[in-house]
Order: structure tokens, then sequence, then C-alpha cells
């Protein structure tokens, strides 16, 4: 089965794409969307950069989509894309997002290709401490929720940072995951790459907000 | 030499279904099939028969809480005895649902292979060889011991033995090299778990930089003889190795869904690669039967689900993989309600299954009519039940 990845550098299409690679699929493209909006409607914007150094790690190509800021028009570049890459189906990292799932699955339905999501409705907080546990370094690039103070941009998720957000969970509500965009997440370093991505950020910071800005990054 | 003549048989050539007598092992012995439906008994790949002493016990934990709460304390208390009577409970399920033949993978091979004997099946049984002790060995050098024992006192027959390691996971380097060598040394299986859950491949990779079948080849595990059990989470790499190598493999799905460990073993790419497949129940403490047509069902409902396809894991396919080498027939009433109508009889067998009722195996009626002929049915489920409150005590 021939597959591309939805590669945004986050932890989710990561770890969709260690599934993928583990079902014994034929994975041949990362495929990342840039949008040209600074506010995007679905794809994580904070970090996006980082992806070509992930995917050179990986060794897999990386497709480049820039997508418009128009959200109905904001997948067709997407779905040009995929449908020049000859392959069977698309793997994602949905979890819970109905609006995001639903839309890829219409975009693959229209080019006649599958669309496969193997984090669909896991228990979000078993996955992430797996992933960490699998030596997954989870580094968190934005943060956008109360409780996650600028301390957290640039942290590697660990045992403690996991801990710490299982009580903000119960007392704020936040996901774990950060389904609900709480946070954005990049990985550094995984058993499915071969060199580690390193990064040089500062933090930007504004009132209950921020995200690294990386200033420069390299493969190990 | 007289064969045994199966009369007014509807059976499954191998392409079509056709009706007409067959002639069958060399006992001279006559069977009326009319209005059964004859097919090539189950053989399970991969199970631990006597583990129905522990069916339903820890049901719905997470795997480790599961084996390290309920499993591996009730497996410290094995005994001789418990095997038996656990193994003779998994022979009478088995013939009930058509398997005259499965690979093992427990302790006390011994007493497995006295039940087997007595029930009148065949079966290639072999020592789960562990670093760590148990009731039935010290280590793992006092468990390959045991291995090459039984080994040394085979004979042709319908008993066999091969070489188990458990896993990567609990062998170290050096026993697993040995494990190769003494199936080398006697031709027999090599049969391992391999590639069960994420955290058995991410660990290896951790500790050898090599995902857990890339590591066996590297250390010359991977031959003809070599069969790999589980396998739910192969690269496209590994499926290259296991094909070049000539390895098999043993699918296991309803114990990798019940488990949980989320893999699905590549079915498609695997066979496409021109690798042996079979089908497992695994123990009846992960599945929790070990009925083959259950697991060909479910089998094939996973890679059709999973792969968002459904033309895959087809009917033949499953039944295929489910009999692999089946030298022995199973029969079901044609007018069994499950076996009705008749458009395609392969299609009902695996997903609508029906009750067997006959089993022949080696030239030899083991059930007739549903009755078992060979031990004292009832007699083994009390001694069974007995040994299983043991087993809690």
């Amino acid at each position: 089965m021939k597959i591309a990845v939805l590669f945004s550098g986050g932890k989710d299409s990561n770890y969709a794409l260690f599934c993928a690679t583990h079902y014994g699929w034929d994975v041949t493209h990362l495929v990342t969307a840039f949008s040209s909006s600074p506010e995007s409607y679905m794809y994580h914007v904070p970090a996006i950069e980082l992806t070509r150094l992930a995917a050179e790690s990986i060794g897999l190509p990386l497709i480049e989509v820039v997508t418009p800021p128009d959200p109905e028009a904001e997948l067709m570049p997407l779905r040009d894309a995929l449908k020049e890459l000859n392959v069977d189906g698309i793997v994602s990292g949905a979890l819970a997002s109905e609006y995001q799932r639903r839309r890829l699955d219409q975009i693959c339905q229209d080019i006649g290709i599958k669309s496969f999501a193997p984090l669909w409705h896991k228990v979000q907080r078993d996955y992430v401490r797996e992933m960490v546990g699998e030596g997954f370094g989870i580094m968190v690039t934005g943060c956008y929720a109360e409780g996650l103070d600028e301390s957290w941009l640039g942290k590697i998720l660990d045992g403690e940072a996991l801990d710490k957000l299982d009580r903000l969970h119960r007392k704020y509500g936040i996901s774990v995951a950060g389904e609900g965009g709480e946070y954005e997440s990049f990985v550094a370093y995984g058993p499915h790459m071969r060199r580690r991505v390193c990064v040089e950020y500062e933090k930007e910071w504004k009132r209950d907000s921020g995200k690294i800005i990386v200033k420069n990054a390299w493969l190990e | 030499m007289l064969k045994m003549l199966i009369r007014n048989a509807t059976y499954f050539d191998g392409k079509n279904i056709v009706k007409g007598d067959m002639r069958h092992g060399d006992s001279g012995e006559e069977f009326d099939a009319a209005g059964k439906f004859v097919f090539p008994a189950f053989n399970n790949g991969h199970t631990h028969l006597a583990m129905t002493l522990m069916r339903g016990a820890g049901d719905g934990e997470k795997l480790q809480d599961w084996l390290d709460n309920t499993i591996f304390p009730m497996e410290q208390r094995l005994t001789p005895d418990l095997v038996y009577k656990g193994s003779m409970l998994g022979l009478i399920e088995m013939i009930r649902t058509g398997t005259s033949r499965f690979l093992d993978m427990y302790y006390f091979v011994e007493e497995t292979a006295k039940a087997v004997e007595k029930a009148g099946l065949r079966a290639t049984l072999g020592t789960p060889i562990t670093s760590f002790g148990t009731p039935y060995y010290k280590d793992a050098k006092d468990a390959l011991r045991i291995a090459e024992r039984q080994l040394k006192s085979m004979r042709a027959g319908r008993v066999g033995y091969c070489v188990s390691p458990h896993s990567i996971y609990l062998n170290d380097e050096e026993t697993l090299i040995k494990a190769r060598e003494l199936a080398d040394k006697y031709h027999v299986w090599l049969s391992l778990h391999v590639s069960e859950t994420r955290k058995e491949c991410v660990d290896c990779h951790e500790r050898t930089g090599k995902w857990p079948v890339e590591y066996l080849d590297g250390i010359g595990l991977l031959g003809e003889n070599t069969v790999l059990i589980h396998a739910a989470w192969l690269t496209k790499m590994e499926i290259r190795l296991i094909a070049e190598n000539g390895s098999s493999v043993i699918h296991c799905p309803v114990s990798n869904m019940k488990l949980a460990s989320g893999g699905v073993m590549p079915l498609h790419e695997l066979l496409d690669a021109g690798v042996t497949v079979g089908l497992g129940t695994d123990g009846a403490s992960s599945n929790n039967s070990l009925d083959m047509r259950e697991e060909m069902k479910i089998g094939s409902l996973l890679q059709k689900s999973h792969r968002w396809d459904a033309t895959a894991a087809n009917a033949r396919t499953m039944f295929r993989m489910a009999t692999l080498g089946s030298t022995d027939f199973a029969f079901i009433r044609l007018d069994d309600v499950r076996m009705l109508p008749h458009h395609d009889l392969i299609s009902n067998l695996v997903y609508s299954g029906g009750a067997v009722t006959d089993l022949i195996v080696d030239g030899r009626l083991i059930m007739k009519g549903g009755e078992i002929l060979t031990f004292d049915e009832e007699q083994a489920k009390k001694d069974f039940e007995e040994a299983s409150l043991e087993l809690i005590k």
C-alpha cells in the first residue's frame, strides 16, 4: 500500500507516520502544508519550518504545499498535490477533530484514495505517555491555554512534564495531548529518525500565550 | 496398503466444490459423509494449549498488568498434572471446532505430548525458553537442555517437537543463537514471538539500533525453519528480510486485538512478498477460544477494516492460512443452518461457520456424529474443573 503521510513535524503526525511504517506500508512521501495565513484553520504554523529537517532525518521526500487563507479553498492545493503522488491513501495524525478528519476524508474521496487516521479516538493521555516512553522527543513550540506559561516553551516532554499536564487537565480541563490547540509540538528526535533536530530559539510571549521563534536549526 | 474410504463426500478440491468418494490415510476404515461438507482440518499455528486453565482470569486488564498480576503468578504454580488436564480441555475444544494439528509453546511439554497422543491429534510442541526460571526449569540453559532431551526422544508420529525461545525480550542473544543451533541440528522448527507490541519494537531499536526482525536477521535467527509469531508491527524492510530468508509468519488477529497490540500484521504485503502465512489463536487466556473458524472470520474482518478494502483477506485466503499443510479432515452438515444456502461453502465456513460433527486424523475417526471416540470427554472436563480451581488457590 503506497502511502503519503500528512506531516507537520508535530507529535501526532510523527506518531501516525511511525504507525504507518510499522503497518508494513510503503510510505513514499511526507506532505506538509504551509498556510499563507497567520491564523491557520487546520495546520500547525509555529515551527513548521523545522519539518524539512525532520523529513531529512526520517529519510523521506517532503512535498510542500502552500494553502490559501480562505477556509473553503484551503484544502484544494493539498488535494491537487495528493492526486499527483500516485498513492493508495494518506495517513494523518487526526485525534478527535471531526472538522479536520471529515475534510481530509472528503478530499481523499474526491480523488479516489483512502484516508487513514491510526490515532483516531485513542486514549490521548495514554498515547502521549507511550510516545514519551518509546523515546520520542516532543518539544513544546507554542502555548495557547490557561495554565501553560512561558516555562513550557521549548520544554521536551518527560514524565514530570506529563504529570504537570495531568494536573492542569484536572484544574483547567486542558487536553493532555493538546488536541484543543492548548499547545503545539515538534518532534526533535525519535526511533524513526536517524539524527536529532537541534534547535536554537527565542521565546515570544504575549499576555497569556506564546511560541518559540527558531533562530537556528540543524541536524546533529 | 488399504486407504480409508470417505464415501459420498462434498469437498473443496482446491478450486471447486466437488462430490464423490475420497481415499485417505491407511486405516482401511469406511466413513459415510453423505450430507456433510468435508474440509481439511485446521492447523492452529500458534497456541499455548494448557492456558485453558487461565481462561477469563484477569480479563480486561492492560497487557502488562494482566501478565504481572494474573498470568505470571498462576504460571509459577503450574504442575505437570495441571498442564495435562489443561491440555486435555484444549484438545476437546480443538476437536469440536475442527482442528487436527497445532504448533504449541508451553511448559511441561511431556504432559501436553501425552494428552495429544491420547486424543489422537497432531502437534509440534516447544518449551518456551526464557532467561528466568519457571517451575519447569531453572534458567535458559536448563530450558535448552530440556528442549534437546525432547528432540532426542522424537520419533516419527503425530507428536513432534520444535525449539521455542519465547522472544527477543525474554532471552539474551546467546540463548537465541543456541536455540537456532539446536533447531538446525535436529532439523526442526524454530518458533518465537516477535514484534507483538510497539514497546517491544522501540525497546529493541533503542538497545540494538535495529527493529526486531532486522535484529533477528543480524544474529542469524531467520531461516527457512523460522516461524515468527504475531509480527503485528513490521516495516517493509523487515517484510523483505522475512521473504529473503524463507521464514514463515503466524497471524494471531484475535489475540492482537484483544490485547490491544495496536499493530496489524501486513498480510497482503507478506503474501505479495511470497511469505508463507498461517493463522493461530494464541492461548485461550488471550483469545479466549481455540476456535480457528472465529480466527478466520475475525482475521479477515480486521484486514478489511484496517485497509478499507472489502477485497482484502478473502474467504479462500483465510481458509488456506487456517489449513496450511493439513492432511486430515473435518465435517460439517450441509444442512447446518449456518451453511445454508450453498452459494459459496468456503465463504459460509469462514464467515458463518457451523458445528463440526466429525474429525478424521491420520486415517482414524477421532469424533463421529459429535461424539469424541478417543477419550472420556466428561471425565476430562471434570478433571479440568478441579485443576483450574487448584491453580487459583
